[in-house]
């Protein structure tokens, strides 16, 4: 299980980074190779170069900026579980960090590695997807902004031209408190069969927003209206959720392999949207629920 | 009880691990020789088909290729294959190192690829071209066996692998015609995998002027790698040197070499040049040997008490194309032991083994274990049918100690066996009523909570090939002692309990004891590591070459001391007479005498201080055990916790009962694995799907529940009264487990009868 | 295409070493081929059994996931590193031993050094959150009761250290 040959290009900057993505026709960009170096192994990836930005340290990192906070693409994840600003202000970030991957692929796989990557059933994806989160893409001369919903197009598929590289991706500043993130996970491969990530908007004992991501379902992480339709407006209270957490997977195209059916996908993410909202819901309003 | 000894019984600590803790263990793949190339095979996309040619042109051109080996380059010269366990004559698939004018499963080496560096072996492995015209899949056992299906191995003339016919008797049909109730069910297994963390890989070396093999292998068994390959290649087996490093794992993957192993020898052979194969993981899940998938059918027939009267067996085993060892059937061990822990008047048991164009079956712990899987979860069908407690039905049937010596209906002799012990024993640990209780109450509040039995009977293996093992036991001139044995230890900790058995008997310390196996040209013969013989075996002869030398030694001090040897005791590694500490002398002393001071020896005193014993063992020791799971069911995703695990174990006389408690864990994962996450998954075209890890599920520390044991100790006939268990682990745990989640499942009218009990699985069955 | 090498230096276990590499070639195959540090072992080389996992700059990684030239300039420590220099064994490969945390040992390295991580940065774990940590590594032999027995022992004797 070795890769082809290729050359190797390190990048020093990322104006560099992007001269070298420029001037080659099958590039492939390498952060912290998680994803990238299996693909390579099994032969699915044989790029003829690949241009490594691990060493950008100005692409890492966690800061506020205005109503935002950006989150360098080459942040890890281990480096986003250690963060305080992520800690205090997105729980639902925390809940996914906690139950992604493995100690090992915490300390390599990066933010931006994982968006760029296009897995249908990654956890984070759900959880910037519920937090509205935007990705920024550099190409040499330009950079663009797009919403993470515009990103994600399939199955490792995503906006991302030739040329670019995710440089960061970015979350408001001020979130919903009531989030969470909920997953049913695979043994060993720890890849969520269904994920769902809530954040829920409490005032006055309404719900007057919500947004519901789903993840592992489809051939993309996907938001699901019906759910945030239903729950708009809706006491906020657990009865509100299950009807509208009934509606999670409604529209999806589902994902059907050896490990689980279309349906059986389906089926969790109700499952798994209902958990979500309930514990979304006591964090934004501080009320334990009744077991 | 047995009273254990200054070892004997004692869970003293590991030889093997700071060398292994370290770093310092040394596996195959840590082998290098000078000029070795490395192998990577060429393998068949394609389930089935006719292979009408193999472009090697653009892999030999690649720098760094030394050849591109085809059936037509590597079989000339190559003779037939035939295991020392099956005979020569035993039923089996045709013997072929590489794929030869047809392929028949998606992985099928078709060409072997050598070349100087391992990367590159890959690249020129991808440059090779197949042109296979496909033909239709075997997958389905059932239409296999029907008329129009395609072969398998045309050269055979049917999929029919093998077959056991039903023995019927007048009692058995007399059973069934009076029978109060009879209940029949179908149990089906799935296909799953060995998977030792290290996969299989050798280094072989010819010398073309002494024409010696040299193999350093991951192997279970270097007698028998060394055996195959003289068969093979017809070479004496005294030219060739098997040696085993380290080996990690093998759960009966690496008892035997395969294709793969052989074609690397053959190549090393023709090339005269050392090559590494060292398999990697998607290969080692493709084709690297499956195991398990198979169906059985039982039927019982029960008086109107619930006792057996009377079982009828069929069995139906999927095999695969290229199945290790024999015809890969379990059929011949299943039909022995099914009868298991109870009192079955009549058995019939009928089989039929069908070779199918998959991945061929391999040995894995406990391979007939569809015999305890099926029988388990038909006693908790047959309970559930009479409206009687598990717990109780097996009371009824149980052989207890008054039964003994029992005859079972297929003609197994037990003497020492505990079931009914051994099943009180582990209601008793898991609180069994309490349970009940508990579950009643939590049910009323919509929990599904479920409590699995589990009783079998384990066979040590020692028949005929496997009936006998060596150890040389030998005073070192330092008055320290080697150990030399004919085991196969990767894992099962033999490096300790052998020094212990041979520390307990010779009387030395333990640490004066240097452990050495694996390499065919200094150690004993053995039959390898494998059907939990190694215990009976393999300390028979440790303990027998321990006592030969202890009398030697005596018999030396005795006249030294100018004493009786009657009078004489040995202990800590010392010699003296009984009440006389003083007069101890070292055996670094005797030692001393015996190889340079001679000459001041009395006449007739002996000399030579080294034991070669072979120990004979009975066909089977029967060991058993009861193991008891409690589980809860989430009914809305199918979730299954595994709340408590307890293991009732009577092995015997434990050698190192920490070591035998590592044995049971190990086993039961491997079950629990296989019944939760482990699915080696063929599609409806018969394309393999599940060959990586993100596929084939294994169960982390996150998945593994805590394991509880129970020990009855009841002594074999056996000197050192030990029995096997190296392998039960495996084998009860899928039915426990199993009988577990139906009884969770039990309130919504539910009764699972097919593996692996899946979320998705479980959740389809609780949808209407 | 000519293959294209790279010079990378690192310090391995406190010595510096360099080694002329393919870009592709992993630092897990790195460290076993040009540095004979067969302590790391390779039991699936696609990133999921863990066997192969080392400290790079302190992190528990996966070697097999990391080519050599990702690793050119960092300190990185295996299992050969973490015993004492005088000899003996560290807390963790004790642990490892009086509990029974091995049998064929192939996984061993690789828990180990996760351990040792985890345990460094996490020195006061629950049971959940150590069986969590050790969820990056598989084992076949031992169900993980020695192994988790063994985390539990070296939680409890960190600070002895």
């Amino acid at each position: 299980m070795f890769p082809a040959d290729f050359r190797y290009l390190r990048a020093e900057s990322l104006p560099h980074a992007l001269d070298l993505l420029a001037d080659g026709e099958d590039v492939k960009v390498l952060a912290g190779g998680q994803s990238l170096l299996p693909m390579m192994k099994l032969r699915l990836a044989v790029p003829e170069a690949v241009v490594d930005i691990g060493g950008i340290t100005e692409l890492a990192g966690v800061s506020p900026d205005g109503d935002r906070v950006r989150i360098g693409a080459l942040t890890t994840y281990r480096a986003l579980q250690r963060d305080e600003l992520i800690a205090a202000r997105f729980p639902a970030m925390t809940d996914a960090l906690a139950v992604l991957a493995d100690q090992q692929v915490r300390a390599r796989g990066t933010v931006g590695g994982c968006v760029a990557h296009g897995d249908p059933a990654a956890d984070l994806p759900a959880v910037l997807l519920a937090l509205d989160a935007s990705v920024t893409v550099a190409a040499r001369g330009a950079t663009r902004t797009v919403a993470l919903g515009d990103f994600l197009r399939g199955i490792y598929a995503t906006d991302l031209a030739t040329g670019e590289i995710v440089t960061e991706i970015s979350v408001g500043a001020a979130p919903p408190p009531g989030q969470a993130y909920e997953k049913f996970e695979q043994s060993a491969s720890h890849l969520p069969l269904a994920g769902v990530c809530a954040a829920l908007s409490v005032s006055d004992g309404v719900i007057t927003s919500a947004r519901v991501a789903v993840t592992g379902v489809a051939g993309r992480v996907f938001r699901s209206f019906d759910t945030e339709r239903a729950l708009a407006g809706a006491p906020a209270e657990p009865a509100s959720l299950e009807a509208s957490a009934a509606l999670a997977a409604d529209g999806a195209e589902p994902l059907s392999d050896q490990h689980a059916t279309g349906p059986f996908r389906q089926h969790l993410a109700r499952v798994l949207a209902r958990r979500a909202l309930a514990r979304a819901l006591t964090r934004a309003t501080g009320e334990v629920p009744p077991r | 009880m047995t009273v254990a000894g200054r070892y004997v019984g004692q869970s003293v600590r590991r030889q093997e691990d700071p060398r292994l803790l370290t770093g310092h263990g040394r596996y195959v793949d840590d082998i290098v020789v000078p000029g070795m190339l490395h192998a990577a095979f060429v393998r068949s996309s394609v389930p089935h088909g006719l292979l009408r040619g193999v472009d090697t042109e653009a892999a030999r051109a690649l720098p760094g290729v030394a050849a591109v080996l085809t059936a037509a380059e590597l079989h000339p010269g190559l003779h037939p294959m035939w295991q020392t366990m099956m005979g020569q004559d035993a039923p089996a698939a045709p013997f072929r190192p590489l794929a030869d004018a047809d392929v028949r499963y998606v992985g099928d080496p078709i060409a072997l690829v050598v070349v100087e560096s391992r990367y590159i072996a890959e690249d020129a492995a991808e440059l090779v071209v197949a042109d296979i015209e496909p033909l239709p899949p075997v997958l389905d056992t059932s239409a296999a066996l029907g008329d129009t299906a395609s072969l398998v191995h045309p050269e055979l003339g049917s999929n029919l692998a093998g077959e056991l016919p039903a023995a019927g008797s007048p009692e058995l049909d007399a059973a069934f015609a009076s029978a109060a109730l009879v209940a029949t069910e179908t149990f089906h297994q799935h296909r799953y995998a060995c998977v030792p963390m290290e996969t299989r890989g050798l280094v072989a070396q010819w010398d073309p002027a002494g024409e010696q093999l040299t193999v350093w292998a991951a192997t279970q068994g270097p007698h028998e790698f060394r055996a195959i390959c003289g068969r093979v290649l017809g070479l004496p087996e005294p030219r060739i040197r098997v040696i085993m490093g380290d080996v990690g794992g093998g759960f009966g993957q690496k008892m035997f070499p395969m294709r793969e192993e052989i074609a690397v020898v053959a190549a090393t052979r023709q090339l005269g040049r050392p090559v590494k194969w060292i398999e990697d993981r998607n290969e080692n899940l493709l084709g690297g040997g499956h195991a398990r998938e198979e169906q059985m059918t039982v039927s019982v027939a029960a008086d109107d008490a619930g006792h057996f009267t009377g079982v009828r067996v069929e069995q139906l085993e999927n095999v695969g194309a290229y199945p290790f060892p024999g015809n890969g059937s379990t059929a011949m061990a299943g039909s022995m032991i099914f009868p298991g822990p109870y009192r079955i008047p009549a058995l019939s048991y009928a089989a039929r083994a069908v070779y199918t164009t998959t991945c061929g079956r391999c040995a894995y712990r406990g391979p007939w274990m569809m015999e305890t899987v099926a029988r388990e979860q038909m006693v908790d069908l047959l309970a559930r049918r009479l409206g009687m407690d598990p717990l109780e039905l097996r009371r009824r049937n149980v052989i207890t100690a008054e039964d003994l010596p029992f005859t079972t209906a297929s003609g197994m002799v037990y003497e020492t066996v505990s079931p009914a012990q051994t099943l009180e024993q582990a209601a008793e640990l898991i609180g069994y009523d309490a349970f009940r209780r508990e579950q009643a109450a939590e049910r009323e509040r919509g929990r599904l909570l479920g409590i699995g039995l589990a009783l079998y009977i384990e066979p040590s293996q020692s028949f005929g090939p496997l009936g006998t093992d060596g150890a040389t036991v030998r005073l070192e001139p330092d008055g320290r002692v080697a150990l030399v044995m004919g085991t196969a230890s990767h894992g099962q900790s033999l490096e300790t309990t052998m020094a212990q058995v041979v520390a307990e008997h010779l009387g030395c310390d333990l640490g004066d004891i240097t452990f050495v196996q694996g390499d065919t040209a200094y150690v004993p013969y053995g039959a390898g590591t494998g059907g939990s013989r190694s215990a009976v075996v393999a300390a028979g002869a440790a303990r027998q070459a321990a006592l030969a030398l202890r009398e030697r030694i005596v018999t030396l001090a005795a006249a030294v001391l100018e004493a009786a040897p009657s009078d004489l005791e040995v202990a800590s590694s010392a010699v003296g007479v009984r009440g006389d500490p003083a007069s101890a002398l070292p055996f670094a002393k005797l030692a001393g005498l015996a190889y340079f001071g001679h000459a001041a020896l009395p006449e007739g005193a002996p000399v030579a201080l080294e034991v070669t014993e072979r120990f004979k063992a009975p066909p089977f020791t029967f060991s058993n055990a009861c193991h008891a799971a409690t589980v809860e069911v989430d009914a809305t995703t199918g979730q299954v916790s595994i709340l408590r695990y307890v293991v009732s174990e009577d092995c015997g006389v434990m050698i190192n009962p920490m070591v035998v408690e590592g044995q049971i864990a190990g086993g039961v994962l491997q079950g629990i694995g296989g019944v939760l996450y482990e699915h080696m998954v063929y599609d409806g075209d018969g394309n393999p799907l599940t060959t990586t890890f993100l596929d084939y599920l294994l169960p982390t520390a996150a998945e593994a529940p805590a394991i509880e044991y129970g020990h009855v100790e009841t002594a074999s006939r056996l000197p050192g009264g030990a029995k096997g268990m190296g392998e039960g682990g495996a084998i009860a745990s899928p039915p426990a487990l199993a009988n577990a989640i139906n009884d969770a499942l039990a309130p919504l009218g539910i009764h699972l009868t097919r593996q692996p009990m899946s979320p998705a699985a479980i959740v389809a069955a609780l949808t209407p | 295409m000519e293959t294209q090498v790279a010079q990378v230096a690192m310090t391995v276990n406190g010595t510096p070493r360099r080694a002329t590499v393919e870009p592709r070639k992993t630092l897990a195959d790195t460290l076993r081929e040009d540095f004979g540090l067969t302590g790391t072992h390779l039991g699936c080389e696609h990133g999921v059994c863990g066997a192969c996992t080392v400290l790079v700059d302190g992190a528990a990684i996966r070697a097999c996931l990391m080519f050599a030239v990702q690793a050119d300039g960092s300190e990185v420590v295996t299992v050969e590193g973490l015993a004492p220099a005088g000899g003996g064994l560290s807390a963790v490969q004790r642990a490892f031993r009086e509990e029974h945390g091995l049998q064929c040992g192939f996984c061993t390295p690789g828990f180990v050094v996760s351990l040792t991580a985890y345990l460094r940065d996490h020195p006061m774990p629950s049971g959940a959150e150590l069986r969590d940590a050790l969820s990056g590594n598989l084992c076949r032999c031992t169900g993980y009761q020695g192994i988790i027995a063994a985390a539990r022992r070296a939680a409890g004797g960190m600070e002895d250290q």
